[in-house]
């Protein structure tokens, strides 16, 4: 069968663009996650058309259809858990429309994020959402995942800025929701397929919204003895009435991490600081940064830098973007967590975050988008030393947990993926459940795309904590969240 | 089918003698009078009526504020009338969270004072009635000029709890202001006009009202030099909270709402006069009476195009209508002053949704215009949701 499914993959893409044997498929069976899946074949359209004759044939053989975009997914959205076929999405790079004077863009799925707003800029425009890895990740993964970014705190997330789709049904059929312009008549099928993780449909073209860039952007950097005194800051900073595009915190142990590979000449004793970027026209983010230099002193900051220039700023986010990187030389692993708590939670989810990590004397590095109350507890280990990963996730649920209990929710903007979806019983009744599924009847999808994500397994436990063992994150030394 | 007496007997068993009653004018549907009208004061009876509607072959239609009823098609049934407005509690409010949670049922008004107490607002267009209630809104898709600088219901609304077609109670979503656990079933529920679910309750991110704002005004020679003013304004990032383009006589008249912090007001109304005065635009003269809307109808085009089209609607409709055009986002909103002027308020390749118009008039024809490519998707959601086409059967796209 797999001889004969290649066959005809061929016929409809070009052999040259249908991967098969054993060490090309090697590449696809991971992404930032480390769970593996072999797939029986790897296709690289370049067309809607093709992309729609590689689902009919897989359709046709009986197999599962999983997209991939750039693979930087932390969830292990893209990873082909049944096998089947992978349809990769990197040849679909064109940026097919720049209308400027309508603020838009019409892309391929395989369209660099970052990619977008270079060429909007010299328009004056950009695309808004930018999760930690836009150098390298895809629109099109990002439009699966409804990916964030540290700017979601004022701009919202990947759906809020994508007006229409072109979509590959499970059936085949090509079919168009949404469109360029706003008010379009019908159920919004835009905003259900973006966050589906591949599970309904095959993103094939993309509709992007795109920003005027803000006249004047500020970065300040505000750092705090304890950490609880920085994450009492956030709340009181949006309190004030400043909603920042952006917020961040770094906490101790990153910070010291991460100061010997950035020299962010962040101080030896400090216990956590905060970066907050505020934007808009001059003198309103003179007044907002003032607001915010006033609130951090308030709430006891001992230092606070402030940058105007695009250099300065981007000195004062070296350390912030250069975190992740700097923590993977500390442990062979580390876990990525990804909890939302509501913002007056976050003192005490933190403390409890704290709390349960040195319980387990687990080292842990907390840097993350605070203004949303959006945890990335970075669980330190070496899976080298038995029970370890066991412990690792034991300790990951029991956060988990932490921000379920306080009012949140299990993922923020990495997605479910499989890494999860056994928690979202923690969030939503069997009803709910149910009901989402019932979406996935209506895309006529069963399990033909990217089956074994979001929805909690049937499959037996230790199944289930087998794959969970191996959700745990490597991502490259370049890589933040 | 079951007969009225007992409809009425049977609802009363559910939801109390005293939350039901029978049909009458007031919660007409396109003409339409259903049997009863029911009130439930909680969620589990709300969705006990819906599987009572169910199990008889009884056709529901959820109400609030009733300010957008005149929105789709003339139901095809319409036996129950079910009356949100007793569900109208706030479940959760923290400021600091900058989230608010309430039940459907509650109205924009209550909710403006709930939220401005605290120099809050949830960022309903300003202009939707205080009368309309959360659950209406969000089932119309109700949106505004303001659409440019608050975003639309899709946008800020963060959880729903509803009851589908079929009575399941579920809840979409959440409470905090990121989440991208499963499908978000939000965006299905908004804008589906009752035809899925019914929704219950709902949460949203809150924003800070603005700390000053003020209105300014323009007068134009050509749709599109007014057009351009708030273009380009919004290219400046100047800090425009909504833009309307509105036919005064023979002239055009821009009208701005700028807010934010006093200095970005200062200097938005500033440069956003010197852009009006370089285009040529002047103070305004006398205002023109709005007409009453018996009539209504809502175009979608690029901003791009929205000059011309303009124009264009002008020329064919004459005195006898308002347009009002929101040039940032591509939309034009023409009041009529009759059904008969609906065919000359209609431009080619341009999708329409008629928003208000007499029953006799929407018979025959569909509201919502050809019905989108995605049709077999839409229909294939409504049998899920809404297997026995209990909820407003007949009001959607295509008469779903």
């Amino acid at each position: 069968m797999a001889a004969s499914l290649v066959k005809d993959l061929q016929s409809a893409i070009g052999k040259k663009y249908v991967l098969h044997a054993p060490e090309d498929l090697l590449v696809y069976e991971y992404d930032a996650t480390i769970e593996r899946g072999l797939p029986e074949a790897v296709v690289l359209p370049q067309t809607t058309e093709e992309v729609a004759a590689a689902v009919r044939i897989a359709r046709r053989y009986g197999v599962p259809v999983t997209a991939r975009g750039s693979g930087t997914g932390l969830s292990g959205g893209a990873i082909p858990c049944e096998g089947g076929v992978v349809i990769v999405t990197a040849r679909m790079d064109r940026i097919i429309k720049l209308d400027a004077e309508n603020r838009l863009a019409v892309v391929q799925p395989g369209v660099i994020n970052l990619d977008i707003s270079k060429a909007a800029a010299p328009h004056g425009l950009y695309y808004a959402p930018d999760p930690s890895s836009q150098k390298a990740c895809s629109i099109g993964g990002n439009v699966a995942q409804n990916a964030g970014g540290p700017h979601t705190l004022r701009y919202g997330s990947t759906v809020n800025h994508i007006l229409g789709l072109e979509i590959v049904t499970p059936d085949g059929e090509i079919v168009t929701v949404g469109g360029e312009t706003i008010g379009l008549p019908g159920y919004d099928l835009t905003g259900l397929v973006v966050g589906s993780e591949g599970t309904l449909a095959i993103v094939t073209e993309i509709v992007v919204r795109l920003l005027p860039i803000a006249p004047a952007t500020i970065t300040l950097l505000a750092i705090f003895d304890e950490v609880l005194e920085a994450s009492e800051a956030v709340s009181a900073i949006i309190a004030a009435g400043v909603l920042p595009a952006a917020l961040e915190m770094i906490d101790d142990k990153t910070m010291r991490a991460v100061e010997p590979f950035v020299n962010a000449g962040y101080p030896p004793d400090a216990g956590a600081a905060l970066l907050i970027e505020v934007e808009g026209l001059d003198e309103e983010t003179r007044e907002q940064a003032d607001s915010v230099r006033a609130t951090c002193e308030v709430a006891g900051t001992r230092e606070i830098r402030i940058g105007m220039s695009p250099e300065d700023r981007e000195r004062l986010w070296a350390g912030r973007k250069g975190a992740l990187g700097a923590l993977g030389r500390l442990a062979p692993s580390y876990y990525i967590l990804d909890g939302v708590v509501p913002r007056t939670r976050l003192p005490a989810v933190l403390a409890g975050v704290y709390e349960a990590c040195e319980r387990y004397n687990m080292p842990v590095a907390n840097v993350f988008h605070a203004g949303d109350g959006n945890l990335h507890p970075n669980l330190m280990f070496d899976d080298r030393v038995p029970g370890a990963s066991e412990r690792v996730l034991e300790l990951g649920e029991e956060i988990m947990r932490l921000c379920v209990d306080a009012g949140g929710t299990i993922t923020g903007e990495h997605g479910v993926g499989f890494e999860k979806r056994n928690y979202m019983s923690w969030i939503f009744s069997d009803d709910d459940l149910e009901v989402m599924a019932r979406v996935k009847l209506a895309f006529g999808a069963a399990d033909s795309f990217n089956p074994g994500k979001m929805f909690p397994s049937s499959k037996g436990c230790g199944e289930v904590s087998s794959r969970m063992r191996s959700a745990i994150a490597k991502v490259g030394a370049d890589a933040y969240v | 089918m079951v007969r009225q007496a007992s409809l009425r007997s049977d609802l009363e068993s559910i939801t109390g003698v005293e939350n039901t009653r029978s049909g009458s004018e007031d919660i007409a549907v396109d003409g339409l009078t259903p049997e009863a009208v029911a009130r439930p004061t909680t969620v589990e009876s709300a969705a006990e009526i819906i599987r009572y509607a169910n199990a008889h072959d009884l056709a529901i239609i959820p109400l609030g504020g009733r300010c957008h009823r005149s929105l789709g098609n003339v139901p095809s049934r319409y036996d129950i009338a079910l009356d949100t407005t007793a569900l109208s509690a706030i479940v959760e409010y923290e400021p600091e969270d900058l989230t608010i949670t309430c039940q459907a049922g509650i109205t924009l008004g209550a909710l403006r004072a709930a939220t401005g107490a605290a120099g809050q607002m949830v960022p309903f267009d300003p202009s939707i009635p205080d009368a309309a209630t959360v659950g209406g809104v969000l089932a119309a898709d109700v949106w505004g000029p303001a659409r440019m600088s608050l975003g639309a219901p899709r946008d800020f609304t963060i959880g729903l709890r509803v009851i589908t077609g079929d009575g399941v109670v579920t809840r979409a979503g959440g409470r905090v202001v990121k989440n991208v656990a499963g499908y978000d079933l939000c965006k299905l529920y908004i804008g589906s006009l009752g035809t899925l679910a019914v929704i219950t309750e709902a949460s949203f991110k809150v924003q800070p009202l603005p700390k000053e704002a003020r209105a300014s005004a323009f007068e134009f020679a050509s749709a599109s030099d007014a057009c351009r003013v708030p273009n380009e304004a919004l290219m400046h990032a100047l800090a425009m909270r909504s833009a309307a383009v509105t036919r005064t006589g023979e002239r055009w008249l821009l009208s701005i709402v700028i807010g934010g912090a006093p200095s970005a007001v200062e200097r938005s109304a500033r440069e956003i006069a010197a852009l009006a005065s370089d285009a040529g635009g002047e103070e305004p003269a006398e205002p023109v009476p709005a007409l009453e809307q018996l009539v209504a109808c809502r175009l979608s085009m690029l901003p791009s195009e929205l000059p011309a089209q303009l124009e264009t609607l002008a020329s064919k409709l004459g005195a006898y209508a308002s347009l009002v055009a929101y040039p940032t986002l591509g939309a034009i909103r023409a009041g009529l002053l009759d059904a008969g002027a609906l065919e000359r308020a209609s431009l080619p390749g341009v999708a329409r949704v008629i928003e208000a118009a007499p029953p006799e008039a929407k018979r025959g024809i569909d509201v919502f215009g050809e019905p989108p490519a995605s049709l077999p998707l839409m229909q294939a959601a409504k049998e899920q949701f809404d297997p026995k086409a209990v909820l407003s059967p007949g009001r959607f796209v295509d008469r779903l």
